[in-house]
């Protein structure tokens, strides 16, 4: 009888176990993709008539505003604000926490409704010349400036997958796509990099033209 | 199609789900003495429209917003893109 | 065999190609279509007609082929009914003609030729009619076997397929004159442009003529442009692409062809289908040159003047040794004049109109107002008859009746065409696609120069729309041409047969027999002879077939119209539209998880939607899913079981109003429900029949979370948005789903507290004292994991759900599992949870079919008076409240041994198995293992009134009769008393 022993505190475990894949080729460089695990995300909903009281403190207290749906605000390389509906964001952070929405509660108090969201999105980052092409074959939304720009955040769906978009640099995005189908997700990009890169790329005109 | 969401811009129509008139966003009363009369045109009658129909789209894929498209049923012309929750709010 | 190639064109410099035609060796260029590679080496004759098995030959030298189609590759690569004038040579490419038994050139199947006065139009409607019982069995395999286009392997499509999506400023259809032309004006400046050519080597029509443009041979004009924009960081160049279909609002469909010019697709995909999102487009899609109807018009070295002139002067072929040219316009004399600038033979030219010949021919024989009446030869054409009873020798005959714009893309959103007489063609109507311009021969503006300047006056108003200034270039400028033409479309009193659509054998006596039944409508005409049917959609010959019929009716071409265009403009594979979609890769698949948990302890999976669920989990010893399922049940009910729960929908609730809210989306109460607190719920439709149900619990004032079933989480989610953003706007709430965000679990049976109690983090008090049926709290587990639990009940046991963040779902199953070791823990899965709902009497989704009310599952109390609700005022309807409303019972065999069938109706003992005596039916059945013996539950007239009954439960499609007891639905533990214990 071992029920009496205290249970060891639980171990987690990453949608895709912390994948990276490195896609390289000759002519276009290195496509990365990776999944990005030490995030917490806490959506946030605005109470009706307090997005300024709640815009502010949240300006006062993590340097970001509330953005407008499409728009990210950014503090720095460690708080995101991605604004997803016209009364909803997530705050995304690399602060990591055991409960985030009891650590921002303190900072929002009744001005926010609070739900965490850091284990529902499996998160992948691409980068590398290739990834705007990779990303051509399942994203459905225009990813080229001025379109979207580097302050764009976008909810569309892939492959049947919802995904939220955004652009950290004209050549690296970072997609969230839902935890359940993580590895589905993981398969649709993969092939959509495998797709463009070796060999040729599928639009160029051979050279003996 | 393209819807251009009044907050988002152009967006497929892939990205939508279709629900059908917009006048589901005036439900009648339901203390009213017609009510089962009232319910009942409120659910179940429609204007087959050949011409500009006014319809509730739900941007499932984006934003989770409801909007009221004018669209012509002949040629799919979209005059006109709203919040449904902006007309909801004036209806009331 | 008289076709050869002149060593010149614009493959003069190519290396040598081999390949394979009807398994013999053959050796063409690069740079060469098959058909320019097939003509280069003298094989005029290239396959067999879809009916008759008539000879047929390379007809013209694009997209519009109808003759030469060709079975491309072998094995599981092998693709039919290719258009070898499109099919870019390589290395090792081989084809095979189609349609025909034995060798081509002796054609077992041509009896049906000399069968031709009783297989004429409508032929099989008329003729296989009866018995009708033989038309499956006997007609239709063998006109399918006689008749018909190349075959398909039966093997799976080894290659691969892609999507994507582009989007853009200016797309431009076709890079020939006109599409260079604009792309280079709004290239420069500075314009977003897609630019798209469905030919291997763009440019169009400027790689077929003699013509220069800027003082440089048309050909090399294109190369230099295509150069330049080529270097344009702003513009995609799209060769191999065919845009298919014009969309709504600016989208269109493109076909790419990556890797069908290589041998092998070397793991890329072959195809892409991209859907291409426009603010404007140019149609440049040029024209496409049609016949004359004469007798015997269809032998093999009978082609359209144009295509002669292509492979003249693109691919250095001359088709036949000695040529004569037939025609109704100026067109048809410059193929005449760059074959004889080749050094080719011109037997004569003939020349519809009367008058003075447009151009000079050196030693042909001139014949102006004449006419080709008959043509010889068999499997190829050796000499022509004209009207005065003249003979000319001829191994080929260019044939132009004139040229037709490519209308089709103007016409997907159901624009028609108008006619014009000057050119006597159709061209775009008033009605395009939004966004759209057409130019140049696809606008009817036949020579080179208009399709220059209408390609750059276009894109300086494509330049202007989008607010972009040109630069100060000009239209390019090229040789003059002349287009003259008078209209001219079948000879008469041609004693031969005068064929109009040669891909489906319909001659102008289909059309007239077609006219006489009454078939005058073009679309009638269309389906009743199969007259532009089929791969090539009659391209070359529709315009014709309506100037035959125009004739027989008296009327006007244009009063006759067209049929109407619609996508694709050239044949799509299937594979193209399924992408990706393919085997396991149809859909997404959804893990919990503790999916891997599950696999490693043999689980079975089931799909619920896109969710995998264990079904049950195989111990060792158990060889039929029964024994596990059965085992599960009964440890759970004995001691304690574990389910994962994790993929019911969870929709996070928050806000001031979010009671009020759930009010009025729940046929109960929620405004009354504690913190701490968990309500089971009713949701009604607007028209009173059930939606789905779930339990909802209260975490605070303004904090609710809300489950429905795994299939509805989408379809509610929606359903409350839709009730939150247009019924009642003004009520301060907001919702989003924690579906993905939480793992959790059923632990159920006697034992399940204890199971717990070893889990759960001090101080929390899970005593049924201080944690009663149907609490709900947030706490800690497992020294620090924050988590959520609820004490509710599916199985009837006493039971707990309890949540943990996704990433702790696999290590909690893992301590939940040695938590529970002392007592025999099992986890069990979705048919053990089902028999237990069975057990217990409750719904799920077979009894909530949307064709039920809450007073038939027996919930009718539910459904509050004192409020409204969705669904409220329409479920008091009298139809849905009759006398004798379905209960929702529970059933048990008379006869213990029996099982039971779903889906049987209910009729009274001695009752005929009809309609008229069908009291309902059973909804869910199962072998309970506490019972020991089969259970069902369903629906029958006033079934709670009639406990201890016997009625038959009539299954009609499984011929099972059984009788059945009505008894109550709760089989276990009536009273609820696991459950609160």
């Amino acid at each position: 009888m071992d029920n009496s022993t205290p249970q060891a505190e639980l171990h987690s475990v990453s949608p895709l176990g912390g994948v990276e894949q490195v896609f390289s080729n000759e002519r276009s460089g290195d496509t990365v993709l990776k999944e990005i695990n030490a995030l917490d995300i806490v959506s946030i909903a605005t109470p009706r008539g307090g997005q300024s009281a709640l815009s502010n403190l949240l300006e006062q207290q993590l340097g970001v505003a509330l953005p407008p749906v499409g728009q990210v605000n950014r503090a720095g390389s460690t708080v995101a604000l991605l604004g997803l509906q016209s009364d909803q964001c997530f705050l995304v952070t690399t602060e990591q926490t055991r409960n985030p929405v009891q650590r921002l509660k303190l900072i929002t108090g009744d001005t926010a409704y609070l739900s965490d969201q850091s284990d529902s999105w499996v998160v992948l980052e691409i980068s590398g010349d290739l990834s705007h092409r990779a990303l051509e074959r399942i994203c459905p939304i225009d990813l080229s400036e001025p379109a979207f720009t580097l302050t764009s955040v976008a909810r569309t769906s892939m492959e049947h997958l919802s995904v939220i978009i955004e652009k950290l640099s004209e050549s690296r995005f970072r997609l969230y796509s839902p935890r359940s189908s993580a590895n589905s997700f993981l398969h649709a990009v993969t092939v959509s990099i495998n797709n463009v890169m070796p060999n040729f790329l599928s639009s160029d005109i051979p050279e003996e033209l | 199609m393209i819807i251009h969401h009044p907050l988002l811009g152009p967006r497929d129509a892939a990205e939508f789900v279709y629900l059908g008139d917009a006048s589901l966003l005036n439900r009648p009363d339901p203390a009213a003495p017609s009510a089962a009369e009232d319910f009942y045109t409120y659910l179940h009658l429609r204007d087959n429209t050949a011409g500009e129909h006014r319809e509730l789209w739900y941007h499932e894929q984006g934003d989770r917003s409801w909007l009221v498209l004018t669209r012509n049923t002949l040629t799919h012309e979209i005059t006109r893109v709203e919040l449904a929750r902006d007309v909801a709010g004036q209806a009331s | 065999m008289s076709g050869y190639r002149v060593n010149q064109g614009l493959l003069a410099d190519s290396p040598a190609v081999p390949f394979v035609f009807n398994n013999r060796p053959f050796s063409g260029v690069q740079g060469d279509t098959l058909a320019s590679a097939l003509l280069a080496n003298g094989q005029t004759l290239v396959g067999r007609s879809f009916k008759y098995h008539r000879p047929r030959g390379i007809f013209s030298a694009g997209p519009e082929e109808p003759n030469a189609l060709v079975e491309l590759r072998t094995g599981a690569f092998k693709e039919p009914n290719t258009r070898a004038t499109v099919v870019e040579l390589f290395n090792g490419l081989t084809a095979k003609s189609q349609n025909h038994r034995g060798p081509l050139s002796f054609d077992v199947m041509a009896i049906n030729d000399r069968l031709s006065p009783i297989l004429s139009a409508g032929f099989y409607y008329k003729t296989f009619m009866w018995p009708k019982a033989f038309w499956e069995k006997l007609y239709e395999p063998v006109i399918r076997a006689a008749a018909g286009l190349g075959s398909l392997s039966g093997e799976e499509d080894p290659d691969s397929y892609d999507k994507g999506f582009l989007h853009t400023d200016l797309l431009i259809i076709g890079a020939g004159a006109a599409g260079l032309s604009a792309a280079l004006t709004a290239g420069r400046a500075g314009q977003r442009i897609i630019i798209a050519d469905e030919d291997f080597l763009p440019g169009g029509r400027l790689n077929l003529e003699s013509f220069l443009v800027d003082d440089m041979p048309a050909a090399q004009w294109a190369a230099h442009s295509i150069a330049e924009l080529r270097t344009m960081p702003h513009v995609r160049f799209l060769p191999r692409t065919t845009v298919y279909g014009a969309y709504d609002h600016g989208v269109y469909g493109a076909l790419e062809r990556c890797t069908d010019h290589l041998a092998s697709s070397d793991g890329k995909p072959r195809q892409i289908l991209w859907r291409i999102y426009t603010q404007q487009t140019l149609l440049c899609a040029g024209a496409t040159e049609r016949s004359i109807a004469f007798g015997d018009n269809d032998r093999p070295g009978i082609m359209l003047a144009g295509a002669v002139r292509a492979y003249l002067n693109r691919y250095g072929v001359a088709p036949g040794k000695q040529v004569a040219v037939f025609t109704n316009n100026d067109d048809g004399w410059r193929t005449a004049a760059d074959l004889i600038n080749a050094g080719v033979t011109v037997t004569a030219v003939i020349d519809t109109r009367s008058g003075e010949a447009p151009l000079p021919i050196a030693n042909a024989r001139i014949c102006m107002g004449s006419e080709v009446i008959a043509t010889q030869g068999r499997l190829g054409i050796h000499s022509v008859t004209l009207r005065n009873g003249q003979t000319i020798h001829c191994d080929c005959l260019a044939v132009s009746g004139g040229w037709s714009p490519n209308v089709h893309l103007t016409c997907h959103q159901r624009g028609r065409p108008v006619w014009r007489d000057d050119i006597a063609a159709f061209v775009p109507g008033q009605t395009i696609p939004t966004g759209m311009r057409v130019v140049g021969a696809a606008n009817g503006s036949l020579s080179l120069t208009q399709a220059l300047h209408e390609g750059h006056d276009a894109a300086l108003q494509a330049l202007q729309a989008s607010g972009l200034t040109a630069s100060a270039n000009t239209a390019p400028k090229a040789t003059a041409e002349s287009t003259d033409l008078s209209a001219f479309w079948h000879v008469a009193g041609c004693r031969g047969r005068s064929w109009v659509d040669q891909q489906n054998d319909v001659t102008t006596k289909d059309i007239a027999l077609s006219y006489q039944e009454g078939f005058r409508s073009v679309e009638h005409l269309k389906r009743y002879t199969t007259l532009g049917m089929a791969t090539d959609q009659g391209k070359t010959s529709n315009v014709l077939g309506l100037a035959v019929l125009a004739k027989l009716s008296g009327k006007s071409i244009e009063q006759t119209g067209t049929t109407i265009f619609r996508p694709p403009y050239t044949p799509v594979p299937i594979a193209a539209f399924a992408g990706r979609a393919r085997g396991k890769h149809f859909r997404p698949v959804r893990h919990t998880p503790s999916y891997q948990w599950a696999n490693q302890n043999g689980a079975d999976f089931v799909e619920v939607g896109m969710w995998m669920r264990a079904q049950w989990y195989t111990q060792q010893g158990e060889s039929h899913w029964r024994q596990s399922v059965d085992r599960e049940v009964r440890q759970t009910r004995e001691s304690v079981g574990i389910c994962d729960v994790t993929t019911l929908g969870k929709i996070d609730i928050q806000g001031a109003d979010a009671s009020e809210f759930l009010d009025k989306v729940y046929a109960n109460t929620f405004s009354t429900l504690a913190v701490g607190k968990v309500r089971y719920g009713l949701m009604l439709r607007e028209d009173g029949f059930v939606m789905d149900d779930g339990t909802t619990a209260r975490f605070s004032d303004t904090h609710f979370v809300m489950t429905t079933t795994t299939a509805n989480a989408v379809s509610v989610f929606r359903h409350l948005e839709f009730c939150r953003q247009c019924l009642w706007p003004e009520l301060d709430v907001h919702l989003i789903s924690a579906t993905e965000q939480w793992a959790q679990y059923a632990v159920a049976g006697p034992n399940a507290r204890r199971l717990l109690e070893t889990v759960v983090d001090a101080p929390f008090d899970i005593s049924n004292e201080g944690f009663a049926f149907m609490a709900c709290a947030e706490l800690s587990v497992c020294n620090g994991t924050p988590a959520r639990l609820f004490r509710i009940s599916f199985s009837g046991e006493l039971a707990y759900e309890i949540a943990v963040p996704a990433r702790y779902g696999h290590a909690l199953m893992d301590a939940l599992m040695q938590a529970g070791q002392p007592y025999n823990v099992m986890p069990y899965g979705t048919e053990a949870l089902g028999v237990m709902r069975i057990e217990k009497g409750h719904a799920a989704g077979n009894e909530l079919n949307g064709q039920t009310t809450a007073a038939n599952l027996g919930l009718g109390r539910m459904v509050s008076a004192k409020k409204d609700c969705i669904g409220n005022v329409l479920s008091k309807r009298p139809a849905m409240n009759p006398d004798n409303p379905i209960e929702l019972v529970g059933f048990v065999p008379l006869d213990a041994n029996a099982s039971l069938n779903a889906g049987a109706h209910f009729i009274r003992p001695n009752g005929e198995p009809n309609l008229a005596s069908d009291e309902g039916w059973m909804t869910s059945v199962a072998w309970s293992p506490s019972l020991n013996g089969s259970i069902g539950l369903g629906f029958i007239q006033n079934g709670s009134q009639r406990l201890g009954e016997t009625v038959i439960a009539a299954d009609l499609l499984r011929s099972k009769h059984t009788e059945v007891k009505i008894v109550s639905p709760h089989f276990v533990d009536p009273d609820g008393e696991r459950l609160r214990g």
